[in-house]
């Protein structure tokens, strides 16, 4: 490890970082944005996927060569456990909202509107 | 500079374990990802993230936090090259920027607070405090271990020992601004564009 990839990691981090705001405070704060929200909020994930995983090379060392392989691969099972469960509790609590909207009658006439489903 | 072989934290047992503990803590921030993406629509009719998240603010935080990991990386590098002066500016410029980072945070809070949006309020005002607040009680215990780290260096030569708790307070750092990349993604920006 050298001082330079130590600086390379903070510079590529900073102008991530930096990115990601501009676009949000753009859409935000200046006006409109060419992106719509979806494709904002999609970005805004992959820039913060790209910078995780420049920190993890260039901060944390993380590589799957030699013996600091072993750090890499607890991480990643960590991370598929992690994936599990925030993606796991958000799906099911979505469903749950979905299913669980007030009054009974409006449920049904909701879901069934949503899914297309018509009954004579 | 010479270059340095890079010594890898979970070469021994004692490095491997700051590593699962690492990955421990890990797990705590998902769960408190996945309670604040479950409960960040239900305010209660109260506000909403983007009615009261200061993005200039957090911004400023995020790349106050930055800097104080790339100034913790190379305090250990100045470590390994045994500059050990250097090694101690470093470190006291990664004290002063975190404490800036805490006082900040803090700050925000005490403004949300002022204005009515305690924890107390709603679903998603709880997650948020949760979740953030946890990172800023790691950032001030890592603080804690940062002054009692420079206290250690100032009367004693760097040794082997040394080096093990600074390559492992480095990691706690650099790993705190890992989650703080996540906090300010998902929180943030993309609480200010719902």
């Amino acid at each position: 490890m050298t001082s330079k990839a130590y600086l390379t990691g903070f510079m590529m981090s900073l102008s991530l970082t930096v990115t990601a705001f501009i676009l949000v405070y753009g859409a935000t704060s200046v006006g409109g944005s060419p992106l719509s929200q979806g494709w904002l909020i999609a970005v805004i994930a992959s820039l913060a996927v790209c910078q995780l995983v420049v920190q993890g090379m260039y901060f944390l060392h993380l590589s799957s060569k030699g013996k600091p392989g072993r750090s890499l691969q607890i991480m990643l099972f960590v991370l598929v456990m992690a994936a599990i469960v925030v993606g796991g509790s958000i799906w099911v609590m979505h469903n749950l909202n979905y299913r669980m909207m007030p009054g009974e009658q409006k449920v049904t006439e909701t879901i069934q509107d949503k899914e297309n489903i018509h009954h004579h | 500079m010479s270059r340095q072989k890079y010594e890898s934290p979970t070469t021994n047992a004692v490095g491997l374990g700051f590593w699962v503990y690492l990955m421990t803590d890990l797990m705590l921030f998902a769960t408190l990802f996945a309670t604040y993406g479950v409960l960040r629509g239900n305010t209660a009719g109260g506000p909403a993230g983007h009615d009261i998240f200061s993005l200039k603010l957090v911004f400023a935080e995020t790349i106050i936090l930055l800097v104080s990991s790339l100034t913790a990386g190379l305090a250990l590098l100045s470590a390994h090259a045994g500059r050990k002066t250097r090694m101690l500016q470093l470190l006291v410029i990664t004290g002063v920027l975190g404490a800036l980072f805490l006082g900040l945070e803090i700050n925000e809070f005490r403004v949300l607070l002022a204005d009515g949006h305690s924890w107390q309020n709603s679903a998603f005002l709880s997650s948020y405090f949760t979740l953030v607040g946890t990172h800023g009680l790691h950032i001030f215990a890592g603080l804690i271990w940062l002054v009692a780290t420079v206290w250690y260096a100032l009367k004693r030569p760097l040794s082997p020992r040394f080096m093990q708790r600074l390559t492992m307070f480095s990691l706690f750092w650099h790993f705190l601004d890992l989650v703080w990349v996540c906090i300010f993604s998902i929180v943030y920006l993309m609480g200010v564009l719902a």
